[in-house]
């Protein structure tokens, strides 16, 4: 559904991304993990066609994105972290909007507004950050769009509000839609988000379904530091010490995103050894300057 | 894809006609304020100036004044949405075409705010006739909308707005002043290119020395300061007749096409 090949692209001399390539397929509800400033907010808006990649190409089911064409912009739906919510009430606002998404879906709205507890007859520019925030997240889910890209959709919720919004995305999630979540709040979106891909120093390091994670590392709580080098990441914690390793028998143990990241950043290269070259991108040389 | 998907993909009234009432909602309060407040000074001005000596084409002067400055400087703010942190992702990735983003905002600036301002100044004038006559018994010559002095200015209005709307979309920030400047500065290119031109194609037939620089002179339109002998002074009345029709034909059908048209790439190359 989304095929970007050798994607370069920085901001002045600066390089971002250096010959990326990542193929997101319909079904899944992707996460996008990185530190600050990696590129994931980039990376969304070249995949709506905001900003233009200096070499390589994005095709978003099929269509060039840096043409944003229409028919791509009537699949495609972003919910930025900085909103653009006009002073409307929700039902103007809907007669405007709704009209440009040939599948949008009233009675999906009505449903998100209501799971999401969102008056009908407020001002919109009079809602809180975190109300602004759902009032989006329904519209984009109830647009029919086929490809959705949330930048950290949780960022300004209450945890009532997560838990809605992750019951709400789950719905959402079809055979023919890609979700793409950009986020920093991985608790948030556990369980929630799969596959995981974590971007890091303008390339992907990794891309790989949790079944697959869980299958080949294996976490353990440990009483003690644990030493050697099978240790691919270990982080005290209370009651004693979380570590990763290679899952070398064949019982499966449950990993949260953070520790999940964590070990990534902390070893690239030993993970691309671990799930193969097959879905990680090799590490590629990034050019600075 | 049939040819009407091919054509629908690139223009569909149905969506151009979604964007006009997206600015409409969006604008219409901004417009009803300002038109307000407007209305309320001319209505009070028309009223002042009863005390000294009414008659006369008092409102032509208030309807150039709307042309040029409240319809450039609002042509220059139609795609400041397009440029703001927030709105600019929202906006450019809203589903219609560039050319339907172009010709809403086109239509609403141009034709749209003309048609408003001619409507607009018949109103007020009416109605501040209709106080003028009730209170002094005499007033000034009422605004005719349909006059064709009006709708000729109307028509310059709609030329120069196609560049100011170029500028809207060229510069992110402060557009209007940025407009102002280059158009300052291309015009005065374009005057210096037309004296060069003027001076190497016609300067051989000057008697006394070829032509002075004198710009008091230059643009005075009497040419007699160039000492002509009256053999060439015809040659030199078709020279201008030929420039003015360039001129004419520049100004009339090229400026603002060409301007919408850079509009258009400008637009294609909008990044957020």
């Amino acid at each position: 559904m989304i095929e970007i090949k050798d994607l370069t692209f920085g901001y002045g001399r600066q390089k971002l991304f250096d010959h990326l390539d990542l193929s997101l397929e319909r079904g899944n509800i992707y996460g996008l993990l990185g530190k600050n400033g990696a590129g994931k907010t980039t990376l969304l808006k070249l995949i709506c066609g905001l900003r233009y990649a200096q070499t390589g190409s994005i095709r978003v089911l099929g269509h060039d994105a840096a043409f944003r064409p229409v028919h791509m912009l009537d699949e495609i739906i972003s919910v930025p972290e900085e909103l653009f919510i006009p002073p409307l009430l929700p039902r103007v606002y809907l007669s405007l909007y709704a009209p440009f998404y040939p599948r949008f879906s009233h009675d999906e709205f009505r449903t998100c507004m209501t799971e999401l507890e969102l008056e009908q007859d407020k001002k919109l520019s009079s809602l809180s950050y975190g109300q602004k925030k759902k009032f989006a997240l329904a519209f984009a889910l109830a647009s029919g769009c086929r490809v959705l890209l949330l930048d950290e959709p949780t960022n300004g919720l209450d945890i009532p509000s997560k838990g809605q919004l992750r019951r709400l995305l789950a719905r959402a999630s079809r055979d023919d839609r890609v979700i793409l979540v950009s986020t920093h709040q991985v608790r948030d979106m556990e369980n929630l988000i799969d596959p995981i891909i974590v971007l890091d120093q303008g390339r992907i390091i990794f891309n790989q379904p949790m079944a697959e994670v869980t299958k080949r590392l294996s976490v353990r709580l440990e009483p003690t530091e644990p030493q050697g080098d099978s240790i691919l990441y270990a982080d005290r914690t209370i009651g004693g010490w979380v570590s990763v390793r290679r899952n070398t028998g064949t019982e499966e143990t449950g990993i949260d995103l953070e520790t999940l990241f964590n070990t990534v950043i902390a070893n690239p290269g030993k993970l691309s050894e671990i799930f193969g070259a097959s879905r990680t991108t090799e590490p590629t040389e990034v050019h600075n300057g | 894809m049939d040819e009407r998907n091919g054509f629908e993909a690139v223009f569909s009234p149905r969506r151009l006609f979604l964007l006009l009432k997206r600015d409409f909602v969006h604008g219409y309060r901004g417009v009803l304020v300002a038109m307000a407040a407007v209305g309320g000074v001319l209505l009070l001005i028309s009223l002042l100036s009863m005390l000294g000596r009414p008659g006369g084409d008092f409102y032509t002067p208030f309807y150039v004044g709307l042309l040029a400055l409240g319809g450039l400087i609002s042509t220059s703010s139609v795609f400041r949405e397009a440029h703001q942190a927030a709105s600019g992702p929202f906006y450019l990735t809203l589903p219609g075409t560039l050319l339907e983003k172009l010709v809403s905002k086109l239509l609403v600036s141009s034709i749209g705010f003309a048609a408003a301002t001619l409507l607009f100044m018949a109103g007020i004038s009416a109605l501040s006739e209709l106080i003028n006559r009730a209170v002094f018994g005499a007033g000034h010559l009422w605004f005719n909308p349909v006059a064709v002095e009006n709708l000729h200015r109307a028509a310059i209005y709609l030329v120069f707005q196609s560049i100011y709307l170029l500028g809207s979309i060229w510069f992110r920030k402060v557009a209007f002043l940025k407009t102002v400047l280059a158009q300052s500065i291309i015009g005065m290119a374009v005057v210096i290119v037309m004296m060069v031109i003027f001076r190497l194609v016609l300067g051989s037939l000057f008697t006394r020395g070829g032509m002075n620089l004198d710009l008091g002179r230059m643009f005075s339109g009497n040419f007699s300061q160039f000492s002509l002998n009256g053999q060439n002074s015809a040659v030199l009345t078709h020279g201008a007749q030929v420039f003015g029709t360039i001129f004419r034909v520049c100004f009339w059908a090229l400026l603002a096409p060409f301007c919408w048209v850079a509009a258009y790439f400008r637009l294609r190359e909008t990044e957020v």
